[in-house]
């Protein structure tokens, strides 16, 4: 009895040796509600792991505060040599945490590493248009691409660097473990899901980081979350729930804050299984039976923003003048008798949605169902845990409709209409040859003028032909506490040196 | 004896090998996790090569055959997910779980046996059935409510202790509590059971005896022939323990093997899944192998055909 | 689970049964504690069966712009919803009225499953002993190392939720708890007299089980069904609470459990009555449990 209680004793201990660091520096402590699946920045494309490699591992340039904008970081300036060439000069004089100078080699290197299969990286559509990588000299790079994009690949998806050498010495299990990167900080030690900790950089290129050190200390429940911010067990947390909105903004140490985010939230329509969402006319009623406001209203609390095409606001290629669809249930109601289904007679639909993966996903379904229903239509709403959600999609056998959240950190329409609207898109179950054609032209078009206009129609055709009952846009909630200085991103990166405390 | 445990032993194995043929298939049979792992905007040539990559496109008796021999050197391949060896993760995450269960089990010992004990020795009184209610309440409550209830009072109303995760002992409360509650209300309820059962036959011929004597006689006496089957079950609690701590670690967000477990499952991180099924079913064969030795050990009369 | 010493319980022939059955009868009868138990599980039965009258509303109407009104007697609460509502605006005490169906189907039919295979196997393994003993034997441990949550949990992540894998899942784990105690009564019962006699009349095995053996052990395997039910109903419930029981658009007291968990601390009803209920029907078939076992046999000890 006595050994098993010193044992549990010494045990705690050990763990509570974990605790905190100096008093004089800046301390401060990140709560995502996943921990970072791995430190290695090439091989998953989840948000939360971003958020925690890149304060080891920095990218050529980063997504500026609006679309199309570029912050540069590991590459001091770009330039288009000719359509398919895109070329980018270095920043000199930067080397990774170990001492290993950063020259064009690493990049090469970290674009290749993505294109082995041997490495099973997920980030293989990052790099897809890349033909190859030219190597001039250490600090001239060059992404060719097969035909011309209006994005330079380069540029779509910025992937981060790593340092060739050290990688090639240790392998992928150690680097994924051990990181060494030429940013802002470098990591102290990482606990799977209990923390990881960073200490500032002294040596990095932009001059010592104001946080001396940052925790990434993630927490599953938003309860308990906010329960941590409230007792200063950490600093910010993301994923806020609106129902503990109020309790935030009016706390004692915490505030509320938050942005518009990129990501969207829509309905679509498999109009490649049969059924009568291939009806164009019914797909139109349905848009008008939706009242997208309400939900906002009812169901985020107001914390949305109403969309009215697939290409958001915030988004290169949106176009005001395309008219999305009000609510209006006496249209809906004449369409659909127009459609042959007087009333809504005839018509039962299952409209498929995930639990839990997005903000109130499956409450909002709930509500769009209930909408829907109110002119007649039969509406059964499936929710599914999100796995057996995602295989099924990827198998286009969801249908009628379903649920589905996109976020396009470049903000980029392309990448929208591509991967959700195109014939060949795994995700796509639209299928509009005129839709694959003015996609193509747009992703190829330098100009920008011609651009835009390539994607106003594009707009104009989905809207017309009811592909989505497009809803609205999330504003992003975070909570801090009172003494740090950060604003949220709408691509929902979270950047320490970003950010500023006390 | 040493016949019988060469036999158990080899029970165990085979055991261990059923074990493994059935977490495969059931992994197996049902698709592979390509989809799941891959990102959305992947194409079909992609796909295709992850899987080739992944072996998922051999033959599933292959499939089995490199899995099998791989496994018996414990090395049960890569997480789809971490891209870190499966049973490596699965290791990592023991000492947690093994924390929880040892502390729950602590609990069970210090307060399940001992209230058991009490309320025998003080039948029909109000300590008696406060003991009876707490521990029907304990055998009745789901495990994942009992903890969202004690998070609620205790963590979020009170602020005493923290309401998720590991750290110092204060995280130990309440998922060691909500964890050991079902198994210490079960182990005081077997307590008193047993020892009414050898109360009841020494009753009588002690009952002249008055005062503090009558107790230490009967509860030295009682305690001591009722053991048998309150170890035995104490090793079986044990294990109850290891396999209810999933829920818990679940509910606390604590970092043990079981959560990992769970998220394997919903991941179909197929590696990950396997290793925790093995270790976990390598740890219940060796503690029911020790339950069964301990039983023969302390009970020869039991005799095995 | 603990299993029953085989030499406690005294085997009867046939004929002695049905007198023994009625005298278990009368002692429950006058045991409080499983009279409690009995009118508990009577109420959750006839939740169950009548549900549609005693809800005065669709356990699935959903109303987004009452969504987490608080029960009736709290500030914020009304008359209409007695126990408040949950995030979608449904009531709270209709769906734990209809939540009892889930539980109450799950149950019986975990243990219909369960009890008719374990049992068998137990009978057969006990009896017959030889290769068929063994087999049996290696299935249960096989399936006794395999951790049992973890165990079902798979199977539904694997094969999909539902209400029928839900429970094939479950039975699958139940199953084995009767083989052990069923093989052991019947080790132990076949070198009775009655057994020798029957056999040396030519009876079959079947009727060797079915007519001698079976009610002997029945009164074991009756209260381990008890137990099992419980087990059940609260297994059933974790695995909605995971998010792998039934469809999340039938209401199951375990489904309202994970629903209500992200309220905890804003809409603290939303978790407790559902818990409260799974806790009391548990309760109940407990308390009948025991008072079974003691009125069958007072002996037993597990």
């Amino acid at each position: 009895m006595k050994r098993a209680t010193a044992l549990l004793f010494g045990a705690a201990l050990a763990l509570s040796a974990s605790s905190p660091l100096a008093a004089a520096d800046t301390t401060v402590t990140i709560s995502q509600g996943v921990d970072a699946d791995t430190l290695n920045p090439l091989l998953t494309t989840i948000t939360p792991t971003f958020n925690v490699v890149q304060h080891v591992y920095e990218r050529l340039a980063d997504f500026g505060p609006r679309a199309g904008e570029y912050d540069a970081r590991l590459a001091v300036s770009w330039k288009r040599v000719n359509p398919t060439t895109e070329e980018y000069k270095l920043r000199h004089g930067v080397t990774f945490s170990n001492g290993d100078p950063f020259t064009s080699a690493d990049v090469r290197f970290s674009v290749d590493w993505i294109k082995n299969p041997a490495n099973v990286s997920k980030q293989t559509p990052y790099v897809r248009d890349i033909d190859r990588v030219e190597t001039p000299d250490p600090y001239t790079v060059r992404f060719v691409s097969k035909v011309p994009t209006a994005i330079p690949p380069g540029l779509q998806n910025p992937i981060f660097i790593m340092d060739a050498k050290y990688v090639q010495e240790k392998g992928n299990a150690y680097v994924g473990e051990h990181p060494i990167g030429t940013g802002p900080y470098v990591l102290r030690e990482w606990r799977r899901d209990d923390q990881t900790v960073f200490d500032a950089n002294p040596k990095w290129w932009g001059g010592k980081p104001k946080i001396d050190h940052v925790i990434f200390k993630p927490i599953p429940e938003a309860g308990a979350r906010v329960a941590a911010l409230k007792t200063g067990a950490t600093d910010l947390i993301t994923n806020v729930p609106p129902q503990y909105q109020i309790q935030l903004v009016g706390g004692a140490n915490t505030k509320l804050v938050s942005t518009r985010s990129l990501r969207q939230l829509f309905i679509a329509f498999n109009t490649l299984r049969p059924g009568p969402q291939q009806n164009k006319l019914v797909r139109q009623a349905i848009n008008y039976a939706v009242d997208v406001p309400a939900i906002v209203k009812n169901v985020l609390g107001g914390r949305g923003y109403e969309l009215t095409t697939p290409i958001p606001p915030n988004y290169f290629g949106y176009d005001a003048s395309v008219p999305g669809y009000k609510h209006d249930v006496a249209k809906a109601k004449a369409l659909l008798a127009k459609a042959g289904y007087p009333d809504g007679k005839g018509i039962a639909l299952t409209l498929n949605a995930p639990i839990g993966r997005y903000n109130r996903d499956r409450e909002i379904a709930e509500a769009v169902a209930g909408q829907i229903q109110a002119v007649g239509i039969q509406v059964t709403v499936r929710p599914q845990e999100w796995v057996s959600y995602s295989d099924q999609l990827n198998r286009r056998g969801l249908t009628p409709m379903y649920e589905l959240g996109w976020n396009q950190p470049s903000a980029d329409a392309d990448g929208v209409i591509t991967s959700l609207f195109t014939t060949a898109a795994p995700l796509s179950c639209y299928s509009n040859p005129e839709i694959d054609r003015l996609a193509d032209e747009a992703r190829g078009e330098l100009d920008v003028t011609k651009r835009k206009a390539l994607y106003k129609r594009i707009a104009t055709i989905l809207n017309d032909d009811a592909a989505w009952i497009v809803l609205f846009q999330y504003e992003d909630l975070y909570a801090t506490s009172k003494r740090l200085h950060w604003q949220p991103r709408g691509d929902e990166f979270i950047r320490a040196y970003e950010m500023s405390a006390g | 004896m040493g016949g019988y445990l060469a036999r158990r032993a080899l029970g165990a194995l085979w055991a261990l090998i059923g074990v493994a043929i059935v977490v495969f298939l059931i992994l197996h049979l049902t698709g592979d996790p390509t989809s799941v792992m891959m990102p959305p905007e992947a194409t079909k040539a992609e796909l295709d090569a992850f899987r080739h990559e992944q072996g998922f496109d051999r033959p599933l008796v292959v499939q089995f055959g490199t899995f099998a021999l791989a496994a018996a050197h414990g090395d049960l391949g890569l997480s789809l997910r971490h891209q870190e060896p499966a049973m490596r993760l699965a290791l990592e995450r023991l000492p947690a779980t093994v924390l929880l269960a040892g502390s729950a089990f602590l609990i069970v010992l210090l307060i399940g046996v001992p209230a058991g004990v009490l309320s025998a020795l003080r039948p029909r009184t109000w300590i008696d059935y406060t003991a009876r209610f707490v521990a029907l309440i304990g055998q009745s409550a789901p495990t994942y409510w009992i903890g969202l209830m004690l998070i609620l009072l205790f963590a979020v109303r009170l602020g005493w202790v923290p309401a998720s995760g590991i750290g110092d002992w204060r995280n130990l409360v309440l998922p060691a509590a909500t964890l050991g509650f079902f198994s210490t209300a079960k182990l005081m309820r077997l307590t008193r059971a047993s020892m009414l059962e050898i109360l009841a036959a020494d009753y009588l011929r002690t009952a002249r005896a008055k005062g503090l004597t009558a107790i230490r006689v009967s509860l030295g006496h009682g305690l001591r022939n009722a053991w048998l089957p309150i170890v035995t079950q104490l090793g079986v609690e044990l294990g109850t323990l290891l396999s209810g701590a999933i829920i818990t670690e679940t509910v606390f967000a604590w970092p043990g093997v079981g959560r990992l477990a769970v998220q394997a499952v919903f991941e179909r991180d197929f590696p990950v899944v396997e290793a925790v099924v093995l270790l976990a079913a390598t740890m219940f064969v060796l503690l029911n192998l020790a339950v069964d030795l301990l039983y023969a050990v302390l009970d020869p009369r039991i005799r095995y055909a | 689970m603990a299993t029953a010493l085989a030499g406690a319980a005294p085997a009867r022939d046939d004929f002695i049964a049905a007198s023994v059955h009625a005298a278990a009868l009368r002692r429950l009868a006058r045991d409080p504690a499983a009279m409690l138990g009995g009118a508990i599980v009577a109420i959750v039965a006839v939740c169950a069966i009548f549900a549609p009258l005693l809800a005065r509303v669709d356990p699935n109407a959903q109303d987004l712009t009452a969504t987490l009104i608080p029960p009736m007697w709290i500030a914020g609460g009304s008359h209409a919803h007695v126990l408040g509502t949950d995030n979608l605006g449904r009531d709270l005490l209709a769906r734990i009225i209809w939540g009892s169906r889930v539980s109450v189907i799950v149950g019986l039919s975990v243990v219909a499953i369960g009890a008719t295979i374990g049992v068998t196997a137990g009978l057969l393994a006990g009896y017959r002993r030889g290769w068929v003993d063994a087999v049996i034997a290696r299935i249960t441990d096989v399936q006794l190392a395999f951790p049992l949550v973890l165990l079902a949990v798979a199977i539904v992540a694997v094969v999909g939720p539902g209400l029928w894998t839900v429970i094939a899942a479950i039975g699958l784990t139940s199953w084995v708890q009767y083989v052990r105690v069923v093989r052991a009564e019947t080790m132990s019962l076949r070198e009775r007299e009655f057994v020798a006699a029957a056999e040396a009349a030519g009876a079959t095995t079947a009727r060797v089980i079915g007519r001698h053996l079976l009610p002997n052990v029945a009164s074991a395997a009756i209260v381990l069904g008890t137990f099992e039910i419980a087990r059940a109903i609260v297994l059933e419930s974790s695995l909605s609470f995971l998010g792998l029981g039934v469809p999340p658009t039938t209401p199951s007291w375990g489904g309202m459990l994970a629903d209500g968990r992200q309220y905890l601390d804003t809409a603290w009803w939303t978790a407790l009555f559902p818990g409260l209920a799974i806790m009391i029907a548990v309760m109940g078939v407990n308390l009948l449990g025991d008072g079974l076992r003691d009125a069958l046999d007072p002996g037993m000890r597990a």
